[in-house]
């Protein structure tokens, strides 16, 4: 009886060590499955990561190669336009403001008192284009200092009127031709014109005959009405 | 019988020790894997992704920037031509001789054709004529250049005031005054004398505006 147990005892033992072998193996084989599962998740996470970052690469040097290329062109295609902007402005105002002296030859011909004769002596046309700028440079070595187009102009001129009626009545007249001098009123600004009565030739010495009295006409120098932009 | 029990009990024991060793060893792996080498990748590879996207944006940034430039430099080109054809009636000066030969001939003929004669000062100059070159290139202040003329010349107030009308309407040339100094004749006569200085408007290169 004592014998049957104990063949039974190691028939049991035997079992127990099997089920636990089956186990811990099972348990173990499994173990590596998921092992490898997150195995092959690395793998690829390794993957995407070489991809994004050879795109990355390829974008970045692409986007560099770009911009060194940009902030050169850029601020010279700016310059260039901005500068060529300025030079067609100036150019349409060269051509638009024409002509400069003709309208005021023209007011000196047409325009005069009604009851005077008149005489000019002399006129004088001036434009100041000196500026303060820079001098300009020129492989002729000639270049004047740099000037402004469109500088300030003035005139003056002298001669004499003959003046039969009263002074007042002539004083009033050349405010009224000044006013009439359209082109020059826009080149040059209105004229003034000053009599000298204390200069006053009296021919045959007669004060109640016609007098010839010297006069100027100035206009200020003034800045042209269509300033260059 | 007791002793066969605790004999057996001891034994599940040892073999339950060794089936939770096998399971803590068994899960230690696969756990140690996950959050030691997948979870740090994976956090590198959306911060790789994440920078790819601003990479990506930055880029379509630029290409809108290189659009912009192009239309910066279509515009200079634009402007060029326009300037070209505006500066058409502008003269072509000769920079060693400072002169506008072209222009300086052009008005020449006005001046003949006006009756404008040489002041007697200058009638006993050899090769002395009405207009000549001023000796002098000016550079205006936003680019442009000119070449300096002078009118010196003995004529009747009308015709003088014509020539002037015409010199300075000339479609082909931009001609612009500097000073008229006119004296009457001192003689009470209609000759008049005129010194006038102008300058003659020259094309620019326009390939260097800018540039």
């Amino acid at each position: 009886m004592f014998e049957l147990n104990l063949i039974k005892d190691k028939a049991k033992a035997r079992q127990r060590r099997r089920v636990i072998f089956l186990a811990v193996v099972s348990i173990l084989f499994l173990a590596g499955l998921l092992s490898i599962f997150v195995g092959s998740l690395f793998w690829r996470e390794t993957t995407l990561l070489d991809t994004a970052n050879k795109e990355i690469a390829d974008v970045d040097g692409r986007l560099k190669a770009m911009k060194a290329d940009l902030d050169i062109r850029e601020p010279a295609a700016r310059k260039r336009r901005n500068a060529l902007i300025s030079a067609w402005h100036e150019d349409v105002a060269v051509r638009q403001d024409r002509p400069y002296f003709s309208p005021i030859i023209r007011d000196i011909v047409n325009y005069h008192p009604a009851t005077a004769r008149f005489w000019y002596n002399s006129v004088s046309i001036t434009t100041n284009t000196e500026s303060a700028g820079p001098r300009g440079t020129g492989a002729e070595g000639a270049v004047a200092m740099s000037k402004t187009l469109m500088g300030t102009r003035g005139l003056e001129a002298s001669g004499y009127i003959q003046i039969e009626g009263s002074d007042i009545l002539t004083e009033s007249e050349l405010r009224t031709v000044a006013r009439q001098m359209d082109g020059m009123r826009k080149l040059v600004g209105e004229p003034k014109f000053t009599l000298d009565i204390a200069s006053e030739v009296q021919p045959g010495g007669d004060s109640e005959a016609s007098r010839y009295v010297p006069f100027t006409m100035r206009a200020a120098q003034t800045q042209f009405s269509r300033e260059a932009p | 019988m007791a002793k066969g029990a605790g004999s057996s009990g001891g034994d599940w024991t040892a073999g339950i020790v060794a089936i939770v060793a096998a399971l803590l060893l068994g899960s230690a792996l696969p756990i140690g894997l996950y959050f030691g080498l997948f979870k740090p990748k994976e956090q590198e590879r959306i911060d790789a992704q994440q920078k790819l996207e601003q990479v990506k944006v930055d880029y379509q940034m630029m290409l809108a920037r290189a659009d912009r430039v192009r239309g910066l430099e279509e515009d200079g080109v634009k402007m060029a031509d326009d300037i070209k054809e505006l500066e058409s009636p502008f003269a072509v000066g000769d920079p060693e001789k400072l002169d506008v030969p072209e222009v300086r001939a052009t008005l020449l003929r006005l001046a003949e054709n006006h009756k404008l004669e040489l002041r007697p000062e200058r009638q006993a100059r050899l090769g002395a004529e009405v207009v000549f070159a001023g000796g002098e290139r000016i550079a205006f202040e936003k680019g442009l250049q000119a070449t300096k003329l002078q009118i010196e010349a003995r004529a009747r107030f009308h015709d003088f005031g014509r020539f002037i009308t015409e010199m300075e309407t000339l479609e082909n040339y931009v001609i612009i005054p500097e000073s008229l100094v006119c004296t009457g004749d001192a003689n009470g006569g209609n000759d008049h004398t005129f010194i006038m200085v102008v300058y003659v408007i020259e094309r620019r290169d326009v390939d260097a505006i800018g540039r």
